[in-house]
Order: structure tokens, then C-alpha cells, then sequence
């Protein structure tokens, strides 16, 4: 079996002492499959950033461990080199120009190539700005040559922690296509912070909802959302209707509509007990619950 | 170890405004002298300078005076702030961290800096050597010594020694700067406190001998003596007029009792022992370090 891009371990931080100890990460393991668009997804807060730091090796864990293809990184810093991240929000030497920073990183990893350097800089489109100083590049600007930095070395695995800050929607667009095509053609394991719902729902093949330091829901999207769906039935008789479905499926009634837990596949095994029991059935409606919902279902933020 | 050698070049170099005021302000001075001096000789006939030239040898040998009174001590520091804190302050150290192994990018910072302090100070002997020789010319006066194997080959040794016991306390208030840079992660920080330990260090070790005679606490002595300002002081002292650091003698003498002999060895010996300690302490504390920003 191939070995998981990233695993973690009862992986815990505690910041401060005393009265003054946050848990920011709370023993989490989670294995990330190579080959996929992985999204890792909370709210401000829960701890994502710090463990996208110390996957890094950026910040020591006060627990467990983390590992990249089989390999702690603290122990075995050099695995690193098989990654490259973007971590919250591109920095760079703003005193040097775009090009220039790319170099500086690129040498430090010991990986310089000035074609591939072009290469990069042409492919997140900045290719014509890259000979000027970076203090001049915008938010957006910064985070494309935030993408071009995670990409020098080649990485198999790509961590990307919000990439999207900063740009306009084309360039949403254009960045979420960009990482589809890192999974799809190029083969690469992609680990995606954001907390744009839509964008992940969109993108990413698997996702692990983290709150208050702890995962609260792992899978692939399609099947967390699977069991999130629900019907909504126009009938005559709502009291009688709810006693026939009430035994197989959780069933509520607001205004006119009944609203039953169900999935598309159910429909019709539903709809032949109404009709078995002469219930008149005037529209149904199939409705799929987003990301979204379900992001504020499981980390208790929908009031 | 050549890239990141490099890469290290780069970062700061490129930060031109900090350089600029911080190393070539120093080479650029020097020629500002030089063609000061050249412009005077043509215009004023006797122009001080010809009064008592200075010897080559003497011009070339002081010049590695400046990094280490304390006004260079200031340029270095604020450079060597700039140098650790701004990786904290630019939030770069999130980008390099993954790259390579944390004590390997903390050394090329020290072996940077060494290398571009002491191109800068070979460049402005260079440039005030050979400008006195010029302005020389000009004025048509005798600019010696004159060049024998002799006179090279007791320039080459000062010189050497001078630029060494440079080059240490270069080392040493990098690695106080650097310290104090690494602790308040601020650049602001790593100057304020690295200029307060240069100004206290010298200080306390020349107020240690007359605390530990007046209190009758010997074991201060011993600790005075193991102090960089000291032994410094006493390498410096061997290599220009071959004898130990006379600084605190009279301290002893008042006492009745003999100064201080360590041998140039024992002071070398020491002053390596404060740098491989001060670095061993930065890397430790590196390694523990969260990067948060």
C-alpha cells in the first residue's frame, strides 16, 4: 500500500504555561492520502495554521508526531525537501525583486534553476513584473510568487494554506483549475487550507474538518455530504404521511413541506409507501446539503 | 553549502539602504578622503597632508581599528540585527526553515557576515593605501616605507593579526546582536539590547578588578580574566607591542601584587571558547524556537 503523503499521530500543541496554556492542537491523526486534492478546513482558530506549522517542522510539537511519506520531519528534516508551502500568507524580502526571491529560496534549498525559475514565473503569470522589487507587488501578486516559491523545488507534496487570500475571482478561478491540474496531470498530493467552503467543495477530493484543535469529520466530500441530504414533499395528508416514513427516516414538517433525511437513491421506495397508503404526493423536491452547511453543522457555528 | 552561502550574499546585499549605511558607507568614506586629499593637493599648495604623510603600512594596518571601537561596533550590530530579526520580522523564516537544517542557516548568517566585514575593511585599506600614495604623487613627497622583503613581511604579519583580532570581535559582537536579535525577534529589539550588552561588557569587566579587591571576592579576578573586552584586549596587546594587556595592571599594583601574564595562547584559546559557546547557545536556541510568524 502506498505510503500517506502526510499522517499524523496524536499530534498535539500546547502554547503557554500554567494559567496561561492554550491547547491549540489537541491530539489529532489523519492520513492523507497521495494523489489527491486535500482540504483541511476550520474555523479561524482551531489549530489548522499550527498544524500546517509543524508538518513544516515550524513549530515543535508538545506531542506526537508528524509525518511526511513515512518519515518524521523532526527527526528527518530532509523529507522536506519532497514538499513545498505556501504557509499562511506569502512573505518575502520585499528589498528584492520577484525573480530575485525565487533565487534566494531556490539556492537555500539547493535547488537553483534559473530556466525553471522562468518557467514558474510564466506559469503563475508573472512573468512580465518579476524583475521588479516585491514591495511593489500586491496582495494577490505576492501569493501567486507564494505558489511559484512552494513549486521550486519540484515537491511532490504541495501545502497550501489559504492560497486564494488576495486575488480577484478570475484569479480564484484560475488558482483553483491551477490545483486540480497539480492533482490530475502532474501527479502531486495537494493539502489545501482554506476557508473559502465553495472553493474546496469545488476542488478538493477528501477534507478534515478541524475545530477547537480537534478533527471533527474526515472523508471524501461526496460521501460526507451524502448522508446530509434530505427530501421535501408536497402532500395531502402531512400527519398521515409522516406516520407512514416516520419509522424508516426522520421526518419534520415546516409550513406545507414535509422534510425528510433521505437520500436521492430513496426516493422511490418513499414515494411507494405514500402511495401504497393513499397519500397524494404533489412535488418532491431533492435538496444536497453544501459544504458549507455542513461546515457549520459539525463545528457548532450555525448559532 | 555554496548555494546557501550565496543565498545568504543575496538577502544581504540586496538590502541596500541597510548596507549601504552599515559596510559601504565605510569603503565609500575612505574614497571621499581620498578624493578630498587628491582635490586639496591640486588646489592648495601645502596642504597639511604633506606636513607628516602618513606610512602605508600604518594607514593600511589601522584601518581595522574601526569595526571594533565602538562606534563600528554600532554599524555591525545594526547590521547583524537586521541580518537574524528581519527573517522574524519579514516572516521569511516559514519559507527557508523547510529548505535546510536550522543550525546550517544560522552559521551561514555568521560565515556571511564575517566574510562581507572583512571584504569591506580589506577594501577600505586598499582604498586609503593606495590614495595616500596617490595624493603622494600629486604633491610630489616620499610616501614610504619603501618596499622591502622586510617591510612586507612585517606588514603581512601586523596585518594579519590586526585584521584576526578584527575579525573575533567582529564574531563576538555578531553573536551578541545576533542573540539579542533572536530572542526579541524584533529588529529594533536585537539593537537596543546587542548595543547594551557592548556598552556593559567592557564596563563590567574593567569594574570587576577594583569590586573584587575592595570586597575581597578573588574568584571575580578569575572570571575578569575570561571576559572577551579582556582577553581581546590581551591578544591585541601581544601582537602590537608583544607583552600582556597592561589595561589592569594597576589595579594589582595598588594591591601590591603582580598583574595578570596569560599568554596570547590562553587568550585565544578563551575568546574561541566565547564564540563556539555564543554560537553553540544561538543554535540551541534556534532549535527550540516556534516559528509562529
Amino acid at each position: 500500500m502506498e505510503q500517506p503523503a502526510i499522517q499524523l499521530n496524536n499530534l498535539r500543541k500546547t502554547f503557554g504555561r500554567r494559567k496561561r496554556k492554550v491547547e491549540a492542537v489537541r491530539g489529532i491523526d489523519l492520513a492523507v492520502p497521495a494523489g489527491l486534492v486535500y482540504g483541511f478546513l476550520g474555523p479561524n482558530g482551531a489549530g489548522k495554521s499550527t498544524t500546517i506549522r509543524m508538518i513544516m517542522d515550524l513549530i515543535r510539537p508538545s506531542g506526537g508526531e508528524a509525518l511526511v511519506y513515512g518519515r518524521n520531519v523532526q527527526k528527518d528534516h530532509a523529507i522536506l525537501q519532497r514538499v513545498g508551502a505556501l504557509v499562511e500568507g506569502a512573505a518575502f524580502y520585499n528589498f528584492l525583486t520577484g525573480r530575485r526571491n525565487l533565487e534566494v529560496l531556490a539556492r537555500t534549498g539547493n535547488a537553483y534553476d534559473a530556466q525553471r525559475i522562468q518557467t514558474l514565473l510564466e506559469q503563475v503569470g508573472l512573468a512580465d513584473k518579476a524583475d521588479r522589487q516585491v514591495k511593489g507587488y500586491s496582495t494577490g501578486m505576492k501569493q501567486r510568487l507564494g505558489l511559484a516559491a512552494a513549486l521550486l523545488n519540484d515537491p511532490d507534496l504541495v501545502i497550501l494554506d489559504e492560497p486564494t487570500n488576495g486575488l480577484d475571482p478570475a484569479g480564484i478561478q484560475e488558482m483553483r483549475g491551477f490545483i486540480r491540474d497539480l492533482a490530475d496531470e502532474r501527479g502531486k498530493t495537494v493539502f489545501l487550507s482554506s476557508h473559502l467552503l465553495g472553493e474546496v467543495e469545488q476542488v478538493c477530493d477528501r477534507v478534515a474538518i478541524i475545530n477547537q484543535g480537534e478533527i471533527v469529520s474526515e472523508g471524501r466530500v461526496a460521501e460526507l455530504l451524502a448522508g446530509q441530504s434530505s427530501l421535501l414533499l408536497d402532500v395531502d395528508e402531512a400527519e398521515r404521511a409522516t406516520a407512514v416514513l416516520q419509522p424508516h427516516w426522520s421526518v419534520s414538517v415546516n409550513g406545507k413541506w414535509l422534510t425528510v433525511t433521505a437520500g436521492r437513491t430513496e426516493t422511490p421506495e418513499l414515494v411507494q409507501m405514500l402511495v401504497a397508503q393513499n397519500v397524494a404526493i404533489y412535488e418532491i423536491r431533492y435538496q444536497q446539503q453544501s459544504l458549507e452547511q455542513f461546515f457549520l453543522d459539525v463545528t457548532g457555528e450555525n448559532g | 553549502m555554496l548555494n546557501l552561502y550565496r543565498a545568504e550574499l543575496l538577502k544581504i546585499v540586496g538590502n541596500r539602504w541597510v548596507t549601504g549605511f552599515t559596510l559601504w558607507l565605510f569603503p565609500v568614506g575612505a574614497l571621499g578622503i581620498v578624493l578630498f586629499g587628491a582635490l586639496m593637493t591640486l588646489v592648495i599648495d601645502d596642504f597639511s597632508f604633506f606636513l607628516e604623510p602618513p606610512l602605508w603600512t600604518t594607514t593600511m594596518v589601522n584601518v581595522w581599528s574601526f569595526p571594533t571601537n565602538i562606534l563600528g561596533q554600532m554599524f555591525l550590530i545594526g547590521l547583524t540585527a537586521v541580518t537574524f530579526a528581519g527573517e522574524y520580522q519579514w516572516g521569511t523564516w516559514k519559507n527557508i526553515i523547510p529548505r535546510r537544517r536550522r543550525a546550517a542557516l544560522i552559521l551561514v548568517k555568521f560565515l556571511a557576515l564575517g566574510t562581507l566585514v572583512l571584504f569591506t575593511f580589506v577594501l577600505m585599506s586598499l582604498i586609503l593605501g593606495l590614495g595616500y600614495g596617490l595624493i603622494a604623487k600629486i604633491g610630489g613627497v616620499p610616501y614610504g616605507p619603501a618596499v622591502t622583503r622586510t617591510t612586507l613581511s612585517d606588514f603581512v604579519r601586523d596585518y594579519g593579526f590586526q585584521a584576526f583580532v578584527t575579525f573575533l570581535t567582529v564574531l563576538i559582537t555578531a553573536i551578541y546582536a545576533a542573540f539579542a536579535a533572536m530572542l526579541t525577534r524584533s529588529i529594533l529589539g536585537g539593537v537596543m539590547v546587542g548595543l547594551g550588552i557592548v556598552v556593559v561588557e567592557p564596563i563590567s569587566t574593567f569594574l570587576l578588578a577594583p569590586v573584587a579587591f575592595h570586597f575581597d571576592w578573588t574568584f571575580l579576578l578569575t572570571f575578569m580574566r575570561l571576559t572577551p573586552t579582556y582577553n581581546i584586549g590581551n591578544v591585541t596587546s601581544w601582537v602590537l607591542q608583544d607583552m600582556p594587556n597592561p589595561t589592569i595592571a594597576f589595579y594589582y599594583e595598588a594591591q601590591g601584587l603582580p598583574p595578570p601574564a596569560d599568554s596570547l595562547g590562553f587568550s585565544l584559546l578563551v575568546l574561541t571558547g566565547w564564540v563556539v559557546l555564543g554560537i553553540g547557545l544561538i543554535l540551541w536556541l534556534f532549535q527550540r524556537q516556534d516559528i509562529n510568524s
